[in-house]
């Protein structure tokens, strides 16, 4: 055992693990180094260094009551415990707590699938169902509904959700936390509550109606530390009939900002899925490095006609976007013409090009064709792939990791160009070359929400890391410092991400912490997630933003 | 960590029984003779995993299924159908090892899954070209490291060999030496072949396996 809970002798964690092998099964207790590598972070900023969180034992329950007799022991003992679902959640922390000595109580085992329900389109499930699980699940059954998952498939469904995580369809569903209804949580107090209509208990609406009566308190499970959520949810995607795909192009530089607004209005109305900006005159997000823009930036930030002669002598268009539709033939045909006339109306100079339409459900051989499956609702582990061959990353020397600087931008073309030049001007300022430059398009993340920032690789070599630290810190501060933010963070960095949410002296941050003493007096759930610590460790861990 | 020298001293004493000894050195000689489908294995490898973008991994996969062993490969550098349709099902019914020589980052995924299911690695060896050499690094127990010390002189020849060690080996032991070794190779620009791994993934040991989701 190389680690212990901080206030906790070897004699008494002993039997600490005794009771949660009596409460769970003593097979389903962990804590041989050779386990608990296992609930490390695999992609850790920090690897193997005195701030790396390391967890002190594992315990695995497999139902709800085997939850709430862990949270008690642990409130007996006074011993924190920090809950995952599959625990993937790579690039924001892995498995690993975000404070030292917790035990990780690993909800792997509670992977039933409670309901698929396809006249309603709803499902129901316990932590450990992953987005596989889920899709095998439907494809076994013949159910007609779509999940909407994240590019590796592996992660769970509650996990994911409970992390803000996203998808790739329609707003409403790639919102993961947004499309869930109602949840089943043990508290800190071992009991169990149930969330919205589930609270009455001859409701037969828990996944239809989200609200119940009353304050609605699910946000405060996700990125928090209020309870172990065991049961959530979800509402899912009817399975479309067609997939029409196209994509337009526009001319000028400063065409982006109409580009976005009108993009914006087919998104707010429902007529599109998440569409994809990119530029045909600089390249994608994992494109390589166009040398001659590099050249073009040897002088500093090139002016707007600079960059459009530098488009003009590609024969490129300077953005593009690549929109989807999900639907009836008849609709998403009409829903592309429409899209035509209203851009080719408001932007001069606008082109487009066809894309593929395809009839759900897809052959095997459409699916193998398929350039993206998580747009269509097919879990895959592509990206693994596509990321280690990528020009972006050196084969020879490739990272382990990478944590990324996800960060909320606001939806207009005006916040997109001011953010180029502030991550480019970070990274210059850090001598770093930037993944950033003028011809960076936002990515559209939740619904309504876009997103920019890089990848900052991290390796298991201690120097190396400590840069990108450094950098990654100048990053949250030099965002918030524009009204940015980034949406979710490894456990390293989400105290000084949590402080850059200031308004009113903190007032949000001590509202959670007011809740957080109430709530769970012994702070045994998780300290420290969501940058909301427990009183008793106020005053020592929350500074420790400085890495 | 040892050079060959250094390993092969320091490991005859420290690790591995005599008939293991034996038994790698002949094989590490070409004196051994081929074993079929795993039989005398500890415990058998249910596949051996490769990647058909590099002439390396494939030339790895061709030794093994000369030697009876299954093959499969990933569909360009994805482990999505490999797992979903094959090694999920395997690993319902129990923890069963593979092997395989592929990206990192395939043996990442592979490795996540596989420890849900019950099993670790074993075995890594680490293969980086760079201009005319394969620098080697290898983790694992004494006896497959010592069968893999003819990497220094198998040339362009060097991934068949650790397809022949790995269908050689035992399975009983997780214990972890290191080893670095130097092949030089002819031909080919380094491109993409810069960097690949070699591995096995074992169950963990009798009786005290985790096994997630059955």
């Amino acid at each position: 055992m190389a680690v212990l809970p901080a206030g906790v002798g070897a004699g008494d964690f002993a039997k600490v693990l005794q009771e949660f092998g009596s409460a769970v099964g003593s097979q389903w207790v962990f804590s041989s180094p050779e386990d608990m590598d296992l609930y490390r972070d695999a992609y850790s900023i920090v690897w193997g260094e005195p701030q790396e969180r390391r967890a002190s034992a594992a315990v695995a329950p497999e139902n709800v009551e085997q939850v709430q007799a862990v949270v008690r022991i642990a409130n007996k003992f006074k011993v924190p415990i920090y809950a995952i679902s599959t625990g993937r959640n790579l690039t924001y922390g892995g498995s690993a707590p975000n404070y030292t000595g917790s035990v990780v109580v690993d909800l792997k085992r509670m992977n039933k699938i409670i309901s698929v329900d396809d006249r309603r389109n709803f499902a129901v499930v316990e932590p450990g169902v992953s987005y596989f699980d889920m899709y095998r699940h439907i494809q076994e059954k013949g159910l007609k509904v779509w999940i909407d998952c994240p590019d590796p498939g592996w992660g769970s469904l509650m996990g994911n959700a409970l992390d803000h995580g996203i998808g790739y369809t329609y707003g409403v569903y790639r919102d993961h936390f947004g499309a869930h209804c109602g949840m089943e949580v043990v508290l800190a107090n071992g009991e169990v509550m149930r969330t919205g209509m589930g609270a009455l208990p001859k409701a037969t609406s828990w996944q239809d109606y989200r609200y119940g009566y009353g304050p609605y308190v699910d946000g405060l499970f996700a990125q928090g530390n209020f309870g172990i959520v065991t049961k959530m949810g979800f509402w899912m995607l009817p399975q479309p009939e067609n997939y029409l795909s196209g994509m337009v192009m526009v001319p000028r530089y400063r065409d982006l900002t109409a580009l976005i607004d009108q993009v914006n209005y087919l998104e707010d109305s429902g007529l599109i899925a998440p569409p994809g900006y990119f530029s045909p005159a600089g390249g994608g997000l994992f494109g390589p490095p166009d040398p001659k823009l590099k050249d073009l930036m040897a002088n500093g930030w090139p002016s707007d006609d600079a960059l459009e002669a530098f488009a003009k002598n590609k024969n490129a268009a300077c953005w593009g976007a690549s929109l989807a539709m999900l639907g009836p033939a008849a609709t998403v045909q009409g829903t592309w013409d429409y899209i035509k006339q209203r851009i080719g109306g408001a932007i001069s100079g606008a082109t487009f090009k066809d894309g593929e339409t395809l009839k759900f459900p897809l052959t095997p051989e459409q699916q193998a064709k398929f350039p993206h499956r998580v747009a269509v609702g097919i879990p895959n582990m592509e990206v693994y792939s596509l990321v280690t061959r990528s020009p972006i990353n050196n084969p020879a020397d490739p990272p382990f990791g990478h944590a990324d600087f996800t960060c909320v931008i606001s939806r207009t073309g005006e916040s997109v160009f001011e953010a180029q030049r502030a991550f480019y001007e970070a990274f210059t300022e850090f001598g770093v070359p930037s993944q950033i430059g003028p011809f960076s398009g936002p990515i559209t993340w939740h619904q309504r929400t876009f997103i920019m920032g890089p990848i900052i690789w991290t390796y298991r070599d201690a120097e190396r890391n400590k840069k990108a630290r450094a950098l990654f810190n100048h990053l949250i501060d030099m965002a918030a410092s524009h009204g940015w933010a980034e949406y979710r963070t490894a456990p390293v960095f989400q105290d000084r991400l949590a402080a850059q949410f200031s308004f009113a002296d903190h007032s949000l941050l001590r509202f959670t912490e007011a809740l957080k003493d109430a709530a769970d007096p012994n702070g045994i759930l998780s300290p420290g997630r969501g940058g909301i610590w427990p009183k008793h460790l106020r005053a020592s861990q929350k500074g420790r933003q400085n890495l | 960590m040892s050079n060959r020298r250094e390993f092969v001293a320091w490991g005859a004493l420290a690790i591995g029984t005599l008939a293991a000894a034996r038994e790698s050195a002949a094989f590490a000689q070409g004196t051994a003779p081929p074993r079929a489908a795993g039989a005398a294995a500890a415990d058998p490898l249910y596949a051996f995993v490769y990647d058909d973008r590099f002439p390396d991994s494939a030339a790895f996969a061709a030794q093994a299924r000369a030697r009876g062993q299954r093959t499969q490969s990933l569909d360009h550098g994805d482990v999505t159908r490999l797992w979903y349709d094959d090694l999920y099902h395997q690993w319902k019914k129990g923890p069963v090892g593979i092997a395989g020589l592929t990206t990192p980052g395939a043996l990442f995924v592979l490795e996540t899954f596989g420890n849900d299911a019950g099993l670790r690695l074993q075995f890594k060896a680490d293969h980086r070209r760079r201009g005319n050499q394969v620098e080697h690094r290898l983790f694992g127990p004494g006896p497959m490291l010592r069968a893999a010390l003819p990497l220094e002189t198998s040339g362009n020849q060097w991934s068949a060999h650790m397809g022949r060690v790995m269908c050689a080996a035992r399975r009983r032991s997780f214990e972890r030496s290191e080893v670095r070794l130097t092949t030089q190779v002819s031909g080919g620009p380094p491109g993409e072949n810069d960097y690949l791994v070699s591995w096995v993934l074992a169950p963990r040991s009798r009786g005290s396996m985790t096994t997630w989701g059955s």
